[in-house]
């Protein structure tokens, strides 16, 4: 079998994604696994959460995106699982939105927030609460319940 | 407190009097915080850690619950004391065992402290006796919004309280209870149950956390997300699957008097001979036959000795512990003897206790 990737040497790497309810299998050499950080040489690096976690990240976007907080770039992420700092949190936020989701199997705070966040969080819960049961309404073409709702998603955002 | 005070003690969180404390030895809740403005521990300029340091350790010092509380500079311990807090679960292994400007502050009854610098500028943790997660929330969480008044957190309104590893964004809290799983182990089924815990979304691992092995049946069950339910979602969900597995755990112990009861007291009072009367032991026998003997006691076919006896004997025969205790380094096989030997002492005081023996 020859690697899917470059197509040239032997795949040695079997490699299955699953995504939802759909899987991809992938066959790959040496090289190329490495490269797209789903191999981890045995012997040159623990098989640990940060592995796994690289392994998992998203190829949205390019590795060599930097964090304009403290210079990590996204490739350096995926190697070591770890971030750099608050900001990175935003510098990648298109590569680590699905990856949260496939981790926590959720991409909302629902927890404790700081005091001095807790109007603005409080409020961002009550939006996103209101936007859901309006998606909800038309869906059920409940446009009454809905020209309700969206009367007062408009006075909570503008408020 | 000093360490020194600490190893003449036990930690009060191993009484065993606790709901459930003959199968659930202790609750451990623990929450991950970042300062806002700095960089992440891992990737901060000595100077950044520094700065967290004294900013965190003033802090916490203020607050209610930790003001009396010991602070402790890693770089300051020796190896020894290191390993000791490391054993009291006071302490990562990781925040033992790295460089840097690393400390911890542990309050006066050892139930709730802070580790700076670890992973995160902060990990506050509580540990409680028995299954008691609401309560172990409740401290953590008290000591969290006093924090709160004094320091900023990394936050964002989407993700939670931001950390260095994506694993721990949201609340930053992981919750984790020790439980004895003898007769699921003993009936062959306790791979059949953890999958199951994995299944509804919670980890399993060994005695010391992540990583570590399991020794003397005891396994360490912790939620594995921290993203989107809130911190009593995350603790109701994981008292339920506790409870279920103890009621497993329950139904295993019954099939095992039912139709072995002969063999279990037999293996029970083997354990129980060679605690008594062994000069030499490893920490991994003692792990294992003193799972044997809990196991006797929680069926009623021991009763000579405390569930709270067990838990020190436990924790004492560590060797960091039993170093402490000397005062000095020993080599294994000195350590196996003094183990022996205080193992020994806390069932002959257990049976003048109880008139047995």
């Amino acid at each position: 079998m020859i690697c899917d990737s470059c197509g040239k040497e032997p795949a040695t790497v079997h490699y299955k994604e699953m995504r939802g309810d759909e899987s991809t299998e992938y066959h790959l050499c040496e090289k190329c696994a490495l490269e797209k950080g789903i191999y981890i040489t045995p012997d040159k690096k623990p098989f640990t959460v940060s592995n796994i976690l690289g392994g998992m990240a998203d190829e949205v976007g390019s590795d060599l995106e930097t964090c304009e907080g403290c210079g990590l770039t996204y490739r350096e992420f995926k190697d070591s699982g770890r971030l750099g700092c608050a900001k990175c949190y935003e510098s990648f936020k298109e590569q680590l939105r699905p990856l949260l989701r496939r981790i926590h199997g959720s991409n909302a705070h629902m927890g404790k927030s700081p005091s001095s966040r807790q109007e603005i969080f409080e409020k961002k819960k009550e939006i996103d609460k209101i936007k859901e049961e309006l998606a909800a309404a038309v869906d059920r073409e409940e446009f009454e319940k809905a020209a309700e709702l969206r009367d007062k998603l408009r006075e909570l955002e503008c408020s | 407190m000093t360490i020194d005070e600490m190893a003449g003690s036990v930690s009060p969180w191993l009484t065993g009097q606790a709901g459930h404390g003959e199968s659930v030895i202790s609750t451990r809740v623990r929450l991950a915080r970042n300062l806002a403005g700095l960089p992440f521990c891992h990737s901060a300029k000595p100077e950044d850690l520094t700065h967290a340091l004294d900013r965190i350790r003033d802090a916490v010092m203020s607050t209610n619950t930790l003001k009396t509380g010991t602070y402790m500079v890693m770089s300051e311990l020796s190896d020894l004391d290191r390993e000791f807090l490391v054993e009291r679960h006071l302490i990562s292994q990781e925040q033992a065992e790295k460089s840097g400007v690393r400390a911890v502050v542990v309050g006066d009854n050892e139930m709730v402290s802070v580790m700076i610098n670890e992973e995160d500028h902060l990990r506050l943790q509580s540990i409680q006796p028995g299954f008691q997660s609401m309560e172990a929330w409740r401290l953590v969480d008290r000591v969290d919004s006093d924090l709160d008044t004094r320091l900023e957190f990394a936050f964002s309104c989407d993700w939670g309280y931001l950390s260095a590893c994506p694993t721990n964004t949201g609340t930053g809290m992981r919750a984790s209870m020790l439980v004895h799983l003898p007769a699921l182990v003993l009936t062959g089924q306790v791979n059949r149950v953890l999958q199951g815990i994995s299944q509804m979304g919670l980890a399993v691992r060994g005695f010391y956390g992540e990583g570590s092995e399991v020794m003397g049946n005891l396994f360490q069950i912790s939620n594995r997300t921290a993203l989107g339910t809130s911190e009593v979602d995350i603790l109701q969900s994981l008292d339920n699957v506790v409870r279920k597995v103890l009621e497993m755990e329950n139904q295993g112990r019954e099939i095992l008097l039912r139709d072995a009861r002969s063999q279990i007291e037999d293996k029970i009072w083997r354990a129980y001979g060679l605690l008594k009367y062994a000069r030499r032991l490893t920490s991994q026998e003692v792990m294992s036959l003193s799972s044997a003997v809990r196991l006797g006691k929680c069926m009623g076919i021991v009763d000579r000795v405390s569930i709270g006896a067990l838990n020190r004997m436990l924790f004492v025969s560590q060797p960091a512990h039993l170093q402490k205790r000397l005062g000095r380094r020993m080599s294994p096989g000195e350590r196996d003897e003094e183990r022996a030997n205080m193992v020994r002492s806390i069932l002959e005081e257990e049976e003048s206790r109880t008139g047995a023996g």
